[in-house]
């Protein structure tokens, strides 16, 4: 049993990473330290407070649990991958016009966790809009104006 | 917080995993959707020695009809189960107690079964309806009923070299009906208590009734003083009544920064009302 390096292929917002990651290496410090993606943000680093939500493979996951190792041969989507050629995504535009942010360090969990809701619920209810939140802690807020971020998005 | 150094071994098949825990069992952890391992990884609770991940191997993930049952492979998400088509409504209604949106993406039934968290929901629900688990090793393959599941808080029953591949989760026949309750301070946070009821009417009466409450002891326990007030009663509102009283007055429960134990008692007895209530309703169709 070693605790040697790995190497690891990763696709990350569309380009491939090739990089050598002892197994312990968090996949959000791999994402921040490593490859400089700094819009993932680290709180709590045990799975509380959703700052760190990245998609793998298509899922929404805690980048704080999951070691880069396990990202081998997947595709992952940090925040920075959201905005296109055409700007803002509607979502990242709600939240600003909403007002949906203060500090913002909670923003870019949302915007990942959200934004998987939406497309497997397009039309996704306020409840289940809240539901969803309660595992992205926002202190700064109060939630209001990020549900109706949301929702604005959802019923359009 | 990170964890502290270990090797890691992406496993390629069951009979790997089993190789591996035949010969590491006592060092290793395995593996699946890490929402509990890794954070307590994290917390430097547990130092596996040896991380077997088991998420790429194939043949654990799915879900089906098995003689009455419904079998659910370890690597189904808790997420998947949700979504699955005709899910029993007492299943449907644990599930997004279960941890958090994002966490349910990657959390499986099968670890948080194996897990052990003594408030979890699934753990409680599985005992709840009678449900098992099947276990493999090296030196073969046992069924697990539910009840000899959990021995204290985090522990099982399962040994070192074992791996849970699927649980059965026994389906309602006409005439049943389940239900689960819960309460917690924040949507997806530790429940402060909850409770499950499964029951048999015929002809207005309760014949048979197993009831169970989580997060009052060091693992899910059923309160068959709770289901010897159902058996033989009415169908009805104090039935459901004399069964959460009889759950009050059964458990103990514990004190902790969220809830003194005698409010868990109270907690749980209301809980377990709600839950025989709702089963009642059920299982008159």
């Amino acid at each position: 049993m070693a605790e040697d390096p790995v190497a690891i292929e990763v696709t990350v917002n569309g380009a491939a990473r090739r990089d050598w990651v002892t197994p312990r290496l968090l996949l959000s410090d791999f994402l921040r330290h490593r490859l400089g993606l700094t819009g993932t943000h680290v709180g709590c680093e045990h799975g509380v407070c959703g700052a760190c939500t990245v998609r793998v493979g298509g899922r929404p996951a805690r980048a704080c649990l999951m070691f880069a190792v396990q990202a081998d041969g997947e595709e992952v989507q940090t925040v920075e991958g959201l905005a296109g050629e055409h700007g803002l995504t509607a979502l990242q535009r709600a939240l600003h016009e909403a007002h949906g942010l203060q500090c913002g360090f909670c923003t870019p969990g949302i915007l990942i966790a959200a934004g998987d809701l939406l497309e497997r619920r397009p039309n996704a209810s306020r409840a289940e809009i809240e539901a969803m939140l309660s595992g992205q802690i926002c202190r700064c807020t109060g939630y209001k104006a990020i549900v109706d971020a949301i929702e604005r998005v959802a019923g359009a | 917080m990170k964890p502290a150094p270990f090797a890691y071994e992406r496993a390629e098949s069951v009979e790997h995993v089993l190789g591996l825990l035949g010969e590491h069992g006592d060092q290793a952890s395995v593996l699946a959707g890490g929402q509990s391992l890794v954070p307590m990884m994290n917390m430097r609770q547990v130092r596996p020695a040896l991380v077997v991940d088991i998420t790429r191997i194939g043949g654990l993930g799915a879900i089906e009809p098995d003689d009455g049952e419904l079998r659910v492979g370890a690597l189904v998400t808790q997420f998947a189960l949700e979504r699955h088509d005709g899910l029993e409504p007492a299943v449907a209604e644990c599930l997004p107690y279960t941890g958090h949106y994002v966490t349910r993406h990657r959390g499986t039934v099968g670890g948080s079964v194996a897990h052990g968290e003594p408030r979890a929901e699934l753990p409680l629900l599985l005992l709840t309806l009678g449900g098992s688990a099947r276990v493999r090793s090296v030196r073969g393959a046992r069924d697990v009923p539910a009840e000899e599941l959990y021995v204290g808080a985090y522990q099982t029953s399962l040994a070192a070299d074992e791996l849970l591949v699927h649980t059965s989760w026994p389906v309602a026949v006409p005439g049943e009906g389940r239900a689960f309750a819960e309460l917690a301070q924040r949507h997806g946070d530790y429940t402060l208590a909850c409770a499950a009821c499964h029951l048999r009417i015929a002809d207005g009466r309760i014949l048979a009734a197993r009831v169970g409450v989580g997060a009052t002891a060091d693992r899910p326990l059923l309160v068959p003083e709770a289901a010897r007030e159902l058996e033989g009663s009415s169908v009805g509102e104090a039935a459901a009544r004399a069964a959460g009283a009889a759950a009050e007055a059964a458990i103990e429960g514990y004190d902790d920064l969220h809830a003194s134990a005698a409010y868990r008692r109270r907690l749980a007895g209301v809980l377990v009302a709600r839950a025989a209530r709702q089963a009642m309703e059920r299982a008159r169709g």
